[in-house]
C-alpha cells in the first residue's frame, strides 16, 4: 500500500548531519588544497629558477618571487604550515573561550564577575599592542597562537556564557537536575551539546582571526621562518616586486582570502542546534508577516541561519499528526488537497484494503471484500481515467470519504474527528446550513456522497473546486476571499472555512454578520477556532493556512497586505488575547494608549481614567503594570478614537470584579453607536450581559473524561505546612499549608503572575522557598535538590510549561528518554534486593518480558529497606504502565529501544518519533515527550505546569486520560491550569489569590479562558 | 546597574588595562637604550644612558612615577628622542582621529543597514538573504592587507580616481584633501562593518520577534513607525556596545592601514614605539585607545540602563 | 646607520604605478617648492642634531638648518664649510681650525668658536648613541683660542681630523639646553612650518655660502620605500630617496622620472665570528667565501643595481685597496678546503637573518642554498627585527649584517679595533690595531691610504666578512629635478644645491 500520501514530499534526514550541505564540501576541498597542495607543486618551492619577479610565462606559470623561485609552487606548498598553525590557534582560543564561558555561565556570582571582568580587560586593551608585544617576545608561531587566544577567547567566553546562562533555566537542564545528575555530567551531556553549534561557529571565527593575524604580522615583517614557504611571508617578501610581477603578490593574497572566506562561509552554514523551536502552532500566537521591511522572522535565528529550525518556522503551523516533510514548503495545491483528504490514524500507513472497500457506496463500510457491480465499476473507471492516472485518483478518492476507524478502545477523538469531517463535507456540498443542526447523521451524509460520485461534476463553485483538485490545476486563485453583498453596512462573513497545511480543519463553515451599532459575540469551547475567525476577518492569518468563504466590510472585501494594514489602522481596533504582551515595555501607559496617533494626551489620560486606572498609572511603563492594569490600558488604546470596528479577543481574562465592570461599561457603550463590535469570549455570563447576538463556533465542548475513579483515601503523599513564597520583594504566598493524597489530582489555578509556577518549582526543589516544611510519605523532604536523597529525587517530577525549552534541541527524542531511563536505573542498580523476598511479585511475569518501562520503574523503587505504603502504590502504577506488546530480548540496546517506544506509546505518540529531533515536533508532541520523560523516573508525585495549554482539545483529553489511569494506580498529581474544562476534572481545586491558597469546588460553569503568563 | 557602579567598574578595567600594557612593554626583551644605541655601545655607556633615562628603577617604581606624572598631566618624555610624549602624540592624534572618525562614519550606517537586512531576512528563505549573508561573512573574513591591495588596484589603478598613497599635506589637516582619506577609511570600514553586522543582526532578529512588534503590525501601525518606536529603542544598548568594540578594533587596525598607505598617524607611531621600546609613548597611545573603547562601553551601559525594562519609568 | 626596524614596503601595485606614471595633470612643480621624501620613522624623529640620528629625514633637515665644519664631496675628498683651514702640529695631536667670520645664526648672533666647541663636546658626550664618532678627540683639553679659531686636541696622533668632522659636526649656539624646538641654526634654510614628520623650510636671505636655487623645500619622512616611490609617480613629491630595485627596473622606460644611483650604499655581509666553532679555522672561512655565488646574489637581491663585492667592507672609500684579485666561486677548492678542515662528511650551520631592510632575508635564503652545493647544510632562521640588533647582531655565530656606506675609519673604530664596542667578527688582533694607529699617525695622505689599504687586504684574506656585493642607493626623482647629490655616505644628505628645472 502507499507508504504515505503520494503527494507529500519524501522526508529528508535532517538535524545535525553535515553531509547534505554544499558549503561543507567546498570547505573540505579548499582545506585539502591548503594542506596537501605541496605534493602537486610543479617545482621545488625552494629552488631559484631565474631572476626575481619574472612575469608569468615560461617555466614559472605565475612568474617568480623575490628570490626567483616559482610562485605557483610556493603558493601550493605555502598553505600547510599556515593552516595548521591557524587551526591550533583557533582550537586554543575556542576551547579557552568555551570552557571559560561554561564555568562563568554556570557558576554565576563571583566566578562569573571575575571571568567576565578579565575578558573585558582583554577586550579593552588595544589588541594591536598585545599582538605586537607577543609577536616580538615569543617565537612567531607561538605569537600567533597567543594573540589569537588573547583576541578571540574573550569574545568566545562572552558568547558561551550568555548561552549557558540561558540553557541553565531551560526545561531539559532542570529535568536533568531533577534526576539528580552531577553538575559535570550535566554540563557535558546536556549543556555542551546544545552549545555545539555556537561553539563550532566560534571556532571557525577564531580560525579566520588567526589567518588575519598572520597576514598583519607579515606586513610588519614578523612572519615565521623564511625557509618554509608561507603565504603570509610571501605577502611581505613580494610586496616590493609587485610592479614587475603582480601575481607574486596576488596569488598568496587570493589564497589567504579564499581560505578565510571559505572558513567563514562554513561557520555560516553550521547547524545551530541550540535554537529553541518557535512558539507552538496555536494561530493566536502566530505573528502575521510584517511588511517587506520587517518580514516574519524565526526565534533565536543567527543571521542567515539555514538550519531546519528556520525552514520549519517559515512553514508556519504544523498539525500534530501529519507526517509531512519538514524540509519543504508544500505547494498550495497539495495543502488544499491534503485538506480535502484528511488522514485518520497518526502516521497511518495509508488506506487499508478495508478502507478501499468503503469508497464504493454499494458496500457497507467495514464489510470485508464486497465485490462492486460492473456499472459502478465502469462509471468509476471513467471518472478515474487511465491506469497510472487511476491509481493516483484512487488514492485521492480512497481518502475522500470519512472512514470508520477500526475499533480503537473507546477512542473518543476518532468519533469527533469523523463528525467534523462530515460537517466539512456538508459545507463542500452546501446542501444544509453547516454547524447548526449538530452532527449530520451517518446515513444522510452517505447518500449525499453517492450524489457527488454519481453525478457529473456540476458547475457549482464547490464541485469546480473538487474537479480542479482532481485535474491537478493550481488552486491558489481559488483561495482568495470573495465578497457577496449581504445586509448593507457592517461586517458580513459567509461560509468561512480554514484549514492548516496538514489538512486539519480549524474553522468549518462559519457565517457571521454584524451591523453598525451591534455587539456580536463569538463563543465556543477553547481551541475551537474562535480566535482564528477573528484573525481571518482582519486578514492576519499566517501564510500557510488555506481559507475559503467571504469576508466583507461595508460591502467591499477586506483588503490584504499593505492596503489591509492601512484599512486596519484607519478603521479597526484590536484587543488581542494576551494584551500585556502587545504593549511595548519601554513605553509609558499614556504613550502606549496614544500609539503614535496625533491625539491630544489629555484624551489618553481620560480614557485611562474611564477604565478605573489610578492617576499615576499613566506615567509608569507598561512593563511595570499588573496584568489587570495592562489589560485595561490595551482596551483604552482600542477605544481611544471610537473605532468603526472594535474586535475584542477574550477581554475578561484575568480581570478582577472592579476592572470587569469598567470593561463591560466600555463595551456596552458601543451598542447603538456607529461602530461594529466583535467579541470573542467563553465567559457565557459576560457575553449575555453585553452582546446583542451570539454565534457559536467550532465543535461542542470537550466531553468530560471518564468520571473520577474513587480515590483511595490513603496516607497523604505530600504534606506542606507554613510555606512562604516570594519573588524579589513581593510575597506571593504567605504561610500556606496543603496536602495531596495518593492518587489525587489537585488543580492549582490563579491569575497569571500570581505565583503558580513558583510554587511548583519550590516543590520540585529548583527554587527553595523562604520558609515552610514539607513531608513526602511521612518523611521530611528537604527543599534544595542537592540535599534530597536519590529516591526522593525520582519520587517528585516536574513537567515544565514552556514546550520550546522542554527538550534539548541537540538530542533526539530517543536520547532524551534513554538518559531519563538510565538515570532512574542507575539510582538503584548498586543496591541489590535482599535475597528471598520478591516485592515485585505482581510483576514477575513482566521480568520475563524485557520491557524497559517495568524494569526502569522497579529499579527506581525506594532504596529504604522498610516496606511502605508508597512501594505498594509504586507496584500498582507500574502494572498499569506496563507497555502494550513486548519485544524479544535482543540485547540491552533493543530493550532500551523497546522501553522508549513503550513510553512514547503510553503518551499517545508513534514510536517513529523516537528518531526525530525536538525541532521537528509540534508543541503538543514535545509536551507529551516531556510527560513521558517525567514518568520514566517512576514518580509518586507529578507536578504538571500547564501541560494541556499547548495541546489541541483531542491531545489534551488523551493526556488527561493517561493521568487519570496513573492516578488510579496511586500517582498524586498537582496540575497548574487556567482552563476551567481541565480544572473541572480535578478532585480538588486550589485557587492562588491574595497570597493564600483558597480551596474551591470544581467549577460548574466554564471559567474564563486565561492565557498562561 | 546604577551609573556610579558602571563608572567604578569601567575605571577599574581602565586601570587594569594600563597595568597590562605597561607590564607587557616593560617585560619585552631589550629596552629603549638598546634601540637607541643600536647595540653598538659598550656596556658602560649603555648603563650610563639607562641611569640617565631612569630605566634602572624597578618596574613597579617606574609605573608609579608614570601614574603620578599622569595625574599632574605630564605623560613623561620619550625614552628615544627625549621629546615630551604629549607633543609626540599630539602631533599625530588629529590625523588618526580624522581617519578613525571617517572610518567610523562609514562603519556605523553600514553596520546598521547590513544588520537590519540580515536580521530581517534571517527568518525567511528570501532570495536576498543568502547572497547578502554570504557577502557579509566574506567581507568580515578578508585580511586587511588583501582588501587594501584590492581597493588600491581598483580605485587608484584602474579608475585612477583616488591617490594610491595618502601623504598628508605639510602642516595641513587631512580634511584639506579628503581624497586622501577615502581608501584608508574604506579599508578600515568594510571589514569592521561586516563584523559588526553579523553581531548586530542577531539582536535585530531577536527584537523583531518580540510579541509587541507583531501586535503593532496587527494594529496596522505603519512600518516606519514600528521600526522607530518599537524596535530601535531595544537595539540602542547592543548597538553601542558593538560600536565600542569596532572603534577599538579600528584604532588597532590603523597601524596596518597607515603603514600601507604611508599615512602619518598614531598607528604607525605605535608600531614604531613598540619596536623601539619607547614605553611612555606606547603607554600614552594605548591609554588613548583604551579610553575610546571604554567610553564606548560606558555609553552602551548607560543606554542599557535607560532601555532596561525593569526600570520603573 | 639605519638601524630602526622598518616595516615592509607599501604596496606600489604594478598597475597603479605604471598607469599613474604616464598621466597626471598636476603641474610638475607648484611654485618653487621642492618636495623631498626620504626615509624616516615617527617614533625616532628628533630635533637634537648631536645624538643618534637614525632618520635620514632628520639628517637632511639638520643639513639645511645648521652648518657643519666639513662635508665629504662625492669623490670622497673633504669640502670645507664653516671651517676654512686645518693646520696640525708636527705630532698630529693638536689641530688649529680657523672658522669663517661671516656666518650668523638665524637669531642674528654670529657663529663663534665657542659655539663650535660646545657642539663638538655635546656630540662627544653622546658617544653611546652615535657610535663614539668623536672619541678620537680630547674635547676637555680642546679650547676656543678666539672668536674664530679652535684648537682641537686628539688623544693620539690622528691625520684624518677633517674627515672625522665630516657631516656630523652641526653647530648650535653655545648653551642650548632643550631640543623640543629646533635650535637657531646658521644653515641656508630656516624651518617655517610643519612638524618633524613633514617640515617646510624656507631659504634665508642672509647665508655665507652661495645662494641656494630653491626658495622652499618640504622634507617628508615616510617609512615605506613603496610609498615613497608612489609619491613621486603620483606627482605628490619630486624626490623619493631609497626606492626598491624593483621600482627602478619597472620605471626604466618612463621619461617623466629618472633613477639616481648612489654607488655602494647598501651592504648585507654575512658575518662569521672567528672565536666560534667551526669559523675559527681560516680554511672553513675561505671555503665559505669561495662557495658564494656573488653574481647570483647581486642579480637576485639588488636586481643587478650595484657592484660585485670582494669581501672588502668599504669599496667606495678612497683608502680601499684596488689591487686585490676578485674572489670568484670555486666549489671544488671549497670542498677541498672543507675536507682539509675535517668537515669532509658535511657541515651543518644556522644562519640568522631579519627583515629590517628589504632583501636581507632573501639574500640569506639564497646564500644558504649556495652553501648547500658545497656540502654545507644551512638552516636559515628569521628573527624579529626589533630584537635582531641587540640579541643577534654581534652575538650569534653566523648572521646577516648591514653597512650603509660609512667610511672605513668609522667601520674600523666601531667593528674592528680591539676596543670597538661591537667587534662583530671577534677580530681581536693587536698587530692590526697598531698598524691602524700607525696609519693614522702618517701625515702623508698617499702613504696613509696605502697603509689603510694593507689593513683592509688583511681583512679580505682572513676576516669573518663575506661581502658579496654593494647595492647602489637608488633614488627616484621627477625629470625636472637637477643637481641632486649622488656621493656615497653622508655627503648626499646636503641638498641645498638641488633645484627644479622650470
Amino acid at each position: 500500500m502507499l507508504r504515505r500520501p503520494a503527494l507529500a514530499v519524501p522526508a529528508r534526514r535532517l538535524g545535525g548531519s553535515f553531509r547534505g550541505r554544499p558549503g561543507f564540501l567546498v570547505a573540505l576541498a579548499v582545506l585539502g588544497v591548503a594542506l596537501f597542495g605541496g605534493w602537486f607543486a610543479p617545482h621545488d618551492p625552494g629552488v631559484s629558477l631565474g631572476i626575481p619577479w619574472e612575469p608569468p610565462g615560461g617555466a614559472a606559470v605565475l612568474g617568480t618571487d623575490d628570490a626567483g623561485r616559482d610562485v605557483l609552487s610556493r603558493v601550493l606548498a605555502g598553505g600547510r604550515d599556515l593552516t595548521l598553525l591557524a587551526l591550533v590557534a583557533a582550537l586554543a582560543a575556542a576551547v579557552l573561550g568555551t570552557v571559560g564561558g561554561l564555568v562563568a555561565g554556570w557558576a554565576g556570582g563571583r566566578t562569573d564577575r571575575v571571568l567576565t571582568g578579565a575578558a573585558d580587560v582583554l577586550l579593552a586593551t588595544p589588541f594591536l599592542l598585545l599582538a605586537l608585544v607577543l609577536a616580538v617576545s615569543l617565537p612567531a608561531d607561538a605569537a600567533v597562537v597567543a594573540a589569537t587566544a588573547c583576541g578571540g577567547a574573550p569574545l568566545g567566553l562572552r558568547l558561551t556564557r550568555d548561552l549557558t546562562r540561558r540553557a541553565r533555566g531551560t526545561g531539559y537542564v532542570e529535568a536533568a537536575r531533577g534526576r539528580g545528575e552531577t553538575t559535570a555530567s550535566l554540563l557535558v551531556r546536556e549543556v555542551l551539546p546544545s552549545l555545539a553549534g555556537a561553539a563550532a561557529a566560534d571556532l571557525v571565527a577564531r580560525f579566520v582571526m588567526a589567518l588575519q593575524l598572520t597576514a598583519a604580522f607579515a606586513v610588519f615583517g614578523l612572519g615565521p621562518d623564511t625557509h618554509s614557504p608561507d603565504w603570509g611571508v610571501m605577502l611581505h617578501q613580494n610586496l616590493p616586486g609587485t610592479p614587475l610581477n603582480p601575481a607574486a603578490m596576488a596569488a598568496p593574497a587570493t589564497a589567504l582570502a579564499t581560505l578565510a572566506a571559505t572558513a567563514a562561509l562554513l561557520a555560516h552554514t553550521l547547524p545551530n542546534t541550540n535554537r529553541p523551536r518557535p512558539p507552538d502552532n496555536d494561530p493566536r500566537h502566530h505573528a502575521p508577516p510584517l511588511t517587506a521591511a520587517l518580514p516574519h522572522t524565526r526565534p533565536g535565528a543567527a543571521p542567515g541561519d539555514r538550519t531546519h529550525e528556520q525552514r520549519t518556522a517559515s512553514l508556519g503551523t504544523r498539525p500534530d499528526h501529519a507526517h509531512r516533510a519538514p524540509g519543504d514548503r508544500p505547494p498550495r495545491r497539495a495543502a488544499l488537497l491534503a485538506a480535502v483528504l484528511p488522514h485518520t490514524r497518526p502516521g497511518a500507513a495509508g488506506p487499508t484494503p478495508r478502507d478501499r472497500a468503503a469508497v464504493f457506496p454499494r458496500t457497507r463500510p467495514g464489510a470485508a471484500g464486497a465485490a462492486p457491480d460492473d456499472r459502478t465499476r465502469r462509471r468509476r473507471a471513467g471518472l478515474l481515467g487511465t491506469r497510472p492516472e487511476r491509481t493516483r485518483r484512487a488514492a485521492l478518492l480512497a481518502a475522500v470519504l470519512p472512514r470508520t476507524r477500526p475499533g480503537t478502545a473507546g477512542a473518543a477523538p476518532g468519533d469527533r474527528a469523523r463528525q467534523r469531517r462530515g460537517a466539512l463535507l456538508a459545507a463542500v456540498l452546501r446542501r444544509t446550513r453547516p454547524g447548526t443542526a449538530g452532527a449530520a447523521s451517518g446515513d444522510r451524509t452517505r447518500r449525499r456522497r453517492a450524489d457527488l460520485l454519481g453525478t457529473r461534476p456540476g458547475r457549482t463553485r464547490r464541485a469546480a473546486l473538487l474537479a480542479a483538485v482532481l485535474r491537478g490545476a493550481r488552486v491558489g486563485s481559488l483561495g482568495r476571499v470573495r465578497c457577496e453583498s449581504g445586509l448593507g453596512g457592517g461586517l458580513v462573513v459567509n461560509g468561512l472555512t480554514v484549514w492548516d497545511g496538514g489538512g486539519r480543519v480549524l474553522v468549518a463553515g462559519v457565517d457571521l454578520c454584524a451591523a453598525p451599532g451591534e455587539v456580536v459575540a463569538v463563543v465556543g469551547a477553547s481551541g475551537g477556532g474562535k480566535t482564528t475567525v477573528l484573525r481571518t476577518v482582519l486578514g492576519l492569518l499566517p501564510p500557510n493556512l488555506a481559507v475559503d468563504g467571504t469576508v466583507c466590510w461595508h460591502g467591499a472585501p477586506v483588503p490584504g497586505g499593505r492596503a489591509g494594514r492601512r484599512w486596519r489602522r484607519a478603521h479597526v481596533a484590536l484587543v488581542e488575547q494576551d494584551p500585556v504582551a502587545t504593549l511595548d515595555p519601554l513605553h509609558t501607559a499614556e504613550r502606549a494608549v496614544l500609539d503614535g496617533r496625533r491625539v491630544p494626551v489629555e484624551r489618553a489620560r481620560s480614557a485611562l481614567a474611564a477604565l478605573g486606572l489610578p492617576a499615576d498609572a499613566g506615567t509608569r511603563r507598561t512593563g511595570r503594570l499588573s496584568g489587570g492594569q495592562a489589560q485595561r490600558v490595551a482596551v483604552a488604546r482600542a477605544l481611544l478614537d471610537d473605532p468603526d470596528l472594535l474586535v475584542l479577543d477574550e477581554p475578561t481574562t484575568g480581570l478582577d470584579a472592579g476592572a470587569l465592570e469598567h470593561v463591560e461599561a466600555a463595551v456596552r457603550s458601543r451598542r447603538g453607536g456607529t461602530g461594529v463590535t466583535l467579541l470573542v469570549s467563553h465567559d457565557r455570563a459576560f457575553v449575555e450581559r453585553v452582546a446583542d447576538r451570539v454565534v457559536d463556533v467550532g465543535p461542542e465542548p470537550v466531553p468530560r473524561p471518564a468520571p473520577r475513579a474513587a480515590t483511595p483515601t490513603g496516607a497523604p503523599v505530600l504534606e506542606v505546612t507554613g510555606l512562604t513564597l516570594a519573588r524579589g520583594t513581593a510575597t506571593l504566598l504567605d504561610d500556606a499549608s496543603f496536602t495531596i493524597a495518593r492518587g489525587e489530582l489537585v488543580a492549582l489555578t490563579g491569575m497569571s503572575g500570581s505565583g503558580k509556577t513558583t510554587l511548583l518549582r519550590a516543590l520540585a526543589g529548583l527554587d527553595p522557598p523562604a520558609t515552610g516544611r514539607a513531608h513526602l510519605n511521612g518523611r521530611p523532604l528537604p527543599w534544595a535538590l542537592r540535599d534530597r536523597a536519590r529516591a526522593d529525587l525520582h519520587a517528585v517530577q516536574l513537567v515544565a510549561q514552556d514546550p520550546a525549552g522542554a527538550l534539548n534541541p541537540a538530542h533526539r527524542i530517543r536520547t532524551t528518554l534513554t538518559r531519563a531511563l538510565h538515570a532512574a536505573r542507575v539510582a538503584d542498580a548498586p543496591k541489590r534486593r535482599p535475597p528471598g523476598r520478591d516485592p515485585a511479585g505482581a510483576l514477575k511475569p513482566i521480568r520475563r518480558i524485557p520491557t524497559t518501562l517495568a524494569r526502569a520503574l522497579r529499579a527506581s523503587r525506594a532504596a529504604s529497606t522498610r516496606e511502605s505504603e508508597r512501594q505498594r502504590a509504586g507496584h500498582r502504577v507500574r502494572a498499569v504502565l506496563r507497555p502494550l506488546g513486548a519485544v524479544g530480548g535482543r540485547g540491552r540496546v533493543a530493550r532500551v529501544d523497546a522501553d522508549v517506544a513503550g513510553l512514547l506509546r503510553r503518551v499517545g505518540l508513534d514510536s517513529g518519533v523516537a528518531g526525530r529531533w525536538p525541532g521537528e515536533l509540534s508543541g503538543g508532541q514535545r509536551q507529551r515527550v516531556a510527560v513521558a520523560r517525567a514518568l520514566a523516573a517512576g514518580p509518586v508525585l507529578l507536578l504538571a505546569d500547564e501541560i494541556t495549554s499547548a495541546l489541541d482539545a483531542a491531545s489534551a483529553a488523551s493526556v488527561l486520560d493517561l493521568l487519570a489511569e496513573l492516578r488510579a494506580a496511586g500517582l498524586a498529581v498537582l496540575l497548574v491550569t487556567h482552563d476551567p474544562a481541565v480544572a473541572a476534572t480535578a478532585d480538588r481545586v486550589l485557587h492562588l489569590h491574595d497570597q493564600a491558597l483558597v480551596p474551591q469546588a470544581p467549577p460548574r460553569t466554564e471559567k474564563s479562558h486565561v492565557r498562561p503568563r | 546597574m546604577t551609573v556610579p557602579r558602571i563608572l567604578a567598574r569601567l575605571s577599574a578595567v581602565a586601570a587594569l588595562a594600563s597595568v597590562v600594557v605597561f607590564g607587557a612593554t616593560a617585560l619585552l626583551p631589550s629596552d629603549a637604550v638598546d634601540a637607541r644605541t643600536g647595540g653598538r655601545a659598550t656596556a658602560a655607556e649603555q648603563d650610563r644612558l639607562r641611569a640617565e633615562l631612569g630605566l634602572d628603577r624597578p618596574v613597579w617604581r617606574r609605573y608609579a612615577d608614570w601614574v603620578t606624572g599622569l595625574a599632574r598631566g605630564d605623560a613623561g618624555r620619550s625614552l628615544l628622542t627625549g621629546r615630551p610624549v604629549g607633543d609626540v602624540v599630539a602631533e599625530r592624534l588629529p590625523a588618526t582621529l580624522t581617519l578613525a572618525g571617517a572610518a567610523m562614519a562609514l562603519t556605523v550606517p553600514l553596520t546598521v543597514a547590513l544588520a537590519w537586512l540580515l536580521g530581517a531576512t534571517a527568518g525567511r528563505r528570501s532570495r536576498a538573504a543568502r547572497p547578502v549573508g554570504g557577502l557579509v561573512t566574506v567581507a568580515a573574513a578578508l585580511p586587511q592587507v588583501v582588501l587594501a591591495a584590492l581597493l588600491v588596484t581598483v580605485f587608484a589603478g584602474l579608475l585612477r580616481a583616488l591617490p594610491p598613497v595618502s601623504l598628508l599635506p605639510a602642516g595641513g589637516s587631512p580634511l584639506d584633501d579628503p581624497a586622501l582619506l577615502v581608501l584608508p577609511a574604506l579599508t578600515l570600514a568594510i571589514p569592521s562593518a561586516a563584523y559588526g553586522a553579523t553581531m548586530l543582526g542577531g539582536a535585530v532578529a531577536d527584537t523583531l520577534r518580540r510579541p509587541h512588534v507583531a501586535a503593532a503590525v496587527a494594529r496596522g501601525v505603519p512600518a516606519r513607525q514600528v521600526a522607530a518606536r518599537h524596535v530601535l529603542p531595544f537595539l540602542l544598548a547592543p548597538a553601542l556596545r558593538i560600536f565600542a568594540l569596532l572603534a577599538g578594533g579600528t584604532l588597532a587596525a590603523t597601524a596596518v592601514v597607515e603603514t600601507f598607505f604611508g599615512y602619518a598617524g598614531l598607528g604607525e607611531l605605535l608600531a614604531g614605539a613598540v619596536a623601539s621600546r619607547d614605553v611612555p609613548v606606547v603607554q600614552a597611545i594605548a591609554l588613548a585607545a583604551t579610553g575610546v573603547v571604554l567610553a564606548g562601553f560606558l555609553a552602551a551601559d548607560l543606554a542599557a540602563a535607560l532601555t532596561d525594562e525593569e526600570r520603573p519609568c | 646607520m639605519k638601524l630602526l626596524h622598518a616595516p615592509s614596503g607599501v604596496l606600489a601595485l604594478g598597475l597603479a604605478v605604471s598607469l599613474s606614471a604616464c598621466g597626471g595633470d598636476e603641474p610638475a612643480a607648484s611654485g618653487a617648492a621642492l618636495r623631498y621624501v626620504t626615509v624616516g620613522a615617527p617614533a625616532t624623529a628628533t630635533h637634537d642634531p648631536h645624538g643618534g640620528i637614525i632618520n635620514q629625514s632628520d639628517l637632511v633637515r639638520f643639513g639645511l638648518l645648521y652648518d657643519v665644519l666639513t662635508k665629504p664631496r662625492p669623490d670622497g675628498t673633504t669640502e670645507m664649510r664653516l671651517a676654512t683651514s686645518f693646520t696640525p702640529d708636527a705630532k698630529l695631536t693638536t689641530w688649529t681650525v680657523r672658522l669663517r667670520t661671516d656666518a650668523t645664526f638665524s637669531d642674528g648672533r654670529p657663529v663663534r668658536a665657542a659655539d663650535a666647541l660646545f657642539s663638538l663636546r655635546r656630540v662627544h658626550a653622546k658617544a653611546a648613541e652615535n657610535f663614539g664618532r668623536l672619541l678620537m678627540f680630547d674635547v676637555a683639553r680642546s679650547r676656543a683660542v678666539d672668536d674664530h679659531t679652535l684648537e682641537l686636541r686628539t688623544t693620539a696622533p690622528y691625520a684624518e681630523v677633517p674627515r672625522a668632522l665630516e657631516s656630523i659636526s652641526f653647530v648650535v649656539p653655545d648653551g642650548t639646553r632643550t631640543f623640543d624646538r629646533p635650535a637657531p641654526g646658521s644653515g641656508p634654510y630656516a624651518m617655517t612650518g610643519g612638524d618633524l614628520q613633514n617640515t617646510v623650510l624656507e631659504r634665508k636671505d642672509a647665508w655665507w655660502g652661495e645662494r641656494p636655487p630653491t626658495r622652499r623645500i618640504e622634507v617628508r619622512a615616510v617609512i615605506d620605500p613603496g610609498a615613497r616611490a608612489q609619491a613621486v609617480l603620483s606627482r605628490q613629491a619630486d624626490v623619493a630617496i631609497g626606492v626598491n630595485p624593483a621600482t627602478a627596473r619597472q620605471v626604466k622606460g618612463n621619461e617623466d622620472v629618472t633613477i639616481v644611483h648612489r654607488p655602494a650604499m647598501t651592504m648585507y655581509p654575512f658575518v662569521m665570528r672567528l672565536d666560534r666553532e667551526p669559523f675559527d679555522d681560516p680554511r672553513v672561512r675561505e671555503a665559505i667565501k669561495l662557495a658564494t655565488d656573488r653574481r647570483e646574489l647581486l642579480d637576485k637581491v639588488f636586481l643587478g643595481y650595484g657592484r660585485l663585492g670582494n669581501d672588502l667592507l668599504t669599496p667606495a672609500d678612497p683608502s680601499s685597496p684596488g689591487d686585490v684579485p676578485q674572489r670568484t666561486r670555486d666549489l671544488a677548492q671549497a670542498r677541498d678546503l672543507l675536507r682539509q678542515a675535517g668537515h669532509g662528511d658535511g657541515l651543518t650551520l644556522t644562519l640568522s637573518t631579519t627583515t629590517s631592510y628589504p632583501g636581507m632575508d632573501t639574500a640569506a635564503t639564497l646564500f644558504g642554498r649556495q652553501l648547500g652545493e658545497a656540502g654545507i647544510t644551512v638552516k636559515v632562521v628569521n628573527e624579529p627585527p626589533d630584537t635582531y640588533w641587540t640579541e643577534v647582531f654581534a652575538k650569534k655565530d653566523f648572521y646577516t649584517g648591514f653597512f650603509g656606506g660609512i667610511p672605513f675609519l668609522d667601520v674600523a673604530r666601531v667593528s674592528l679595533l680591539g676596543s670597538a664596542p661591537t667587534n662583530e667578527t671577534a677580530w681581536k688582533r693587536p698587530a692590526w690595531d697598531e698598524g691602524f694607529a700607525a696609519a693614522l699617525a702618517t701625515a702623508d695622505p698617499a702613504k696613509r691610504r696605502a697603509a689603510l689599504g694593507a689593513l683592509q687586504r688583511e681583512i679580505h684574506d682572513e676576516g669573518g666578512y663575506v661581502v658579496w656585493a654593494a647595492g647602489d642607493g637608488l633614488d627616484l626623482t621627477s625629470a625636472k629635478v637637477a643637481d641632486l647629490p649622488t656621493g656615497a655616505g653622508f655627503g648626499s644628505n646636503f641638498i641645498e644645491r638641488t633645484r627644479l628645472l622650470p
